[in-house]
């Protein structure tokens, strides 16, 4: 592991501190009186359930501390990373989609398997069946080169170069040639090519049977039906797993905040702004907040029945956007966390003397928090790095666990079991004594073994770096799944993609999308993370484009999602009646459409029925009715960007990108 | 690379496009040396490249190719991907003289 001399990295600390409060000084902004609060509360509330009273000791306290903390982690494990269980559907669905041509390539490559050896000479057909089957799980097959390391890129070409083909139906022989070449495509690269490819298959047809528990409905299937049958009673079952499973996340992340007390503010900041722009009849109401029953209530809209009406894409789309909100909190609970253990008299906060600023005087508090960065940063690396190793024993399915424990839940989930020495001894050995001598003189009073440090916010960070990167495998799940669905079900009229923004410019990039839900999801996610996705998913660095995210910019008020929900009755119905002058209620004499306003009730408007025009970006085009006469119709336009040169790209009607005038990103000086 | 346009970008603290410009560098001299030995080579990820460099480059060059796909990975500040980048680059660019 590389880590930086211990000077380097406080000085990158500082830089991130200051650079996350956008200013210049050392001194960190923290809101501390509502962060402590949150976290002391929460505190006494699990001190409270676990013993009864707040009279505990430190010692105590600081396990219950690290005991909750795992409890966390072990509910961020529930989460499920979406996103694999996301390409398997799609997989699915396209398997499903060419399940006529399946069977007989199936029965093939089973007789090749038996017959199969290091030394086989590989016949042309062979390969194209190889070839045509990895082709229909050409999704779950992208799913591995994003995610892990990937020994067969050879055939990954082969694959995307044949799809470009696929409608002509030609070109095996070409390609077999070519992979038959020696030299591009040594023995050893071609078995684990192969052997990859098998894994795959069985994987997905569960062949292996062996690896299936008696009750599992694969089974059940399987045995019932013929391959053909199968394949869609797969994607059937496949997609009851996966809905069940997001339902689970989302609810059980819905929960955890709202037990936190992370909901109910931005119900308040929803139901302000609502009233603020002329439109009240969009409000929540909730156990805690609001009690005008007229609205719709948060707790109602968010059961397991009404998730179930929803589809699997708008269920994404409300996955990546908890786990987002969940990062966050974990983020600010860590921080606080931290400090109060740093903090000599923890129980005597908890004893109901109340905290205030003055416990804490503004420079310790920068230091505590100048602490904490610190030492996230090498913790980072050894996340990025263990990660990293993780995928390769994934991929190349070795045996050699070394420095790697796997623990294996109650869930059947494998969870990493990280050495602390690992971490400790390379930190100690080039930071030496200088982290504890320079924290010894700016913190006297608390305790600043690097060891002890190193361990306690290893197991705050944990939890914020599982939830981060769920959050952007949701993300990324949510994408591809729309990016699925754009290609296949070419008459849906969808709105998703990034957000033309000046976080463009820089290394960050603003997703959105519309749906089946009361406002888009908007989240941040790393440009070159995500371009790095796209390019292994799609080949191309082109990203589809969100239109109309200034809609929700109403005067000086930005409509900015507090929460994600289902659309409710009451909303539908306001809205409909609002656009028709129906308002029945006499306190809704302050609903109107405004000139600021309409662009978004619009949009709102889409969000609920997607054959509906947000009016302020249609296009007009030319083109032809029934009969053949040319005419002129409304369409929403449909525009790509390129994530490497900014260029933007339009959809014409015959299905080809032209570039528009103009470059959004990118070099421009002296080139 | 450009190094005047390097300068002007780095003088007037735009790190990311500084970041970008030695990225590409980085990748370009990369995959120059992959396509040596295996003429097939194309670029697409950093992830792939690390993984091709495995089968084909030295150890050094090995690390570097790691050290570059981790970075595109970690969400770091530009400052501390920038110091990162420079330092890569100028190892590879010792090694390469």
């Amino acid at each position: 592991m590389k880590i930086r001399d211990f000077p380097s990295t406080l000085d990158f600390a500082i830089r991130n501190l200051n650079k996350e409060n956008r200013n210049d000084t050392n001194s960190f902004e923290f809101n501390f009186n509502e962060n402590m609060q949150k976290a002391i509360n929460y505190i006494k509330k699990i001190v409270l359930e676990q013993y009864g009273t707040l009279k505990i000791s430190e010692t105590e306290l600081n396990q219950l501390i690290s005991k909750n903390y795992a409890k966390i982690i072990d509910e961020s494990y529930q989460n499920t990373d979406i996103h694999s269980l996301t390409m398997k559907y799609i997989a699915a669905k396209y398997i499903d989609s060419h399940r006529n041509e399946i069977p007989q390539l199936f029965k093939e490559i089973e007789e090749k398997r038996l017959i199969y050896s290091p030394r086989e000479i590989y016949t042309d057909d062979f390969h194209q069946n190889i070839l045509l089957c990895l082709l229909s799980l050409k999704h779950d097959f992208t799913m591995y080169t994003e995610n892990m390391a990937i020994p067969n890129r050879p055939i990954l070409d082969e694959i995307l170069n044949f799809v470009k083909q696929y409608g002509e139906k030609l070109g095996f022989k070409k390609y077999c040639d070519r992979y038959a070449n020696q030299k591009a495509y040594p023995p050893a690269l071609k078995r684990a090519c192969i052997s990859y490819a098998y894994y795959t298959i069985f994987k997905l047809e569960g062949i292996d049977e062996t690896k299936l528990s008696s009750k599992s409905p694969i089974l059940k299937y399987k045995k019932r039906y013929s391959i053909k049958e199968y394949t869609s009673k797969y994607l059937e079952i496949l997609e009851k797993v996966f809905k069940e499973e997001l339902i689970s996340s989302i609810l059980s992340m819905f929960t955890q905040l709202n037990n936190l007390g992370e909901i109910e503010p931005h119900i308040n900041v929803h139901n302000q702004k609502m009233k603020k722009i002329a439109l009240p009849g969009l409000q929540y109401f909730s156990d805690t907040v609001n009690d005008d029953q007229k609205y719709p209530r948060i707790e109602k809209l968010l059961t397991r029945e009404e998730l179930n009406h929803l589809d699997i894409d708008t269920l994404l789309r409300m996955n990546s956007f908890y786990n987002n909100r969940f990062a966050k909190v974990i983020d600010t609970y860590s921080k606080a966390l931290f400090i109060l253990a740093n903090c000599p008299s923890t129980t005597t906060i908890l004893d109901g003397q109340s905290i205030s600023i003055d416990s804490f005087p503004k420079d310790i508090l920068d230091t505590l928090l100048l602490k904490y960065e610190t030492l996230i940063l090498p913790i980072k690396t050894y996340y990025a790095e263990t990660q990293m190793k993780i995928n390769e024993i994934i991929i190349n399915q070795t045996s050699d666990l070394a420095k790697i424990n796997f623990n294996s839940l109650d869930n059947g989930k494998q969870q990493v079991v990280l050495d602390i020495l690992d971490l400790t001894k390379p930190i100690k050995k080039i930071w030496k004594r200088e982290f504890e001598t320079y924290f010894n003189k700016k913190l006297p009073n608390t305790e600043n073994d690097l060891a002890n440090n190193i361990s306690l916010v290893n197991t705050l960070y944990n939890p914020i770096f599982l939830s981060y990167q769920f959050k952007n495998n949701a993300l990324k799940a949510e994408y591809a799944y729309m990016f699925y669905i754009s290609e296949r079900e070419k008459s849906k009229s969808l709105n998703y993609g990034v957000v033309l923004s000046n976080d463009l410019k820089g290394n960050t990039l603003l997703l959105a999308s519309d749906g089946d839900l009361n406002l888009p999801n908007r989240l941040h996610i790393n440009k070159r993370d995500f371009t790095e996705f796209i390019l292994a998913y799609t080949k191309q660095p082109l990203v589809r484009i969100y239109e109309g995210f200034d809609d929700f910019f109403v005067g000086n008020t930005y409509i900015s999602t507090q929460l994600l929900l289902p659309h409710a009755r009451q909303h539908k119905k306001y809205l409909r009646d609002l656009r028709n002058g129906k308002l029945k209620d006499k306190n809704d004499n302050i609903s109107k459409i405004t000139d600021s306003n309409q662009n978004l009730v619009d949009h709102l408007e889409f969000c609920i029925d997607s054959s509906k025009f947000m009016k302020s970006h249609k296009v007009t085009v030319n083109s032809v009715d029934k009969k053949g006469n040319p005419i002129q119709v409304q369409k929403q336009p449909i525009r790509y960007i390129d994530l490497t040169t900014g260029i933007i790209y339009s959809l014409t009607e015959q299905g080809k990108l032209v570039s528009q005038n103009g470059i959004f990103f990118g070099e421009s000086e002296g080139r | 690379m450009n190094k005047e346009v390097f300068k002007y970008k780095l003088t007037n603290k735009k790190y990311n496009e500084c970041i970008d410009i030695l990225r590409k560098d980085i990748i370009n001299i990369l995959e120059k040396k992959i396509k040596e030995k295996d003429t097939f080579f194309s670029y697409t990820t950093t992830m792939d490249l690390y993984n091709k460099s495995k089968e084909i480059l030295s150890e050094k060059d090995v690390k570097i190719a790691y050290r570059l796909y981790l970075l595109d990975i970690m969400d770091e500040i530009d400052e501390y991907m920038l110091d990162e980048m420079m330092q890569i680059y100028h190892e590879l660019q010792e090694k390469t003289n």
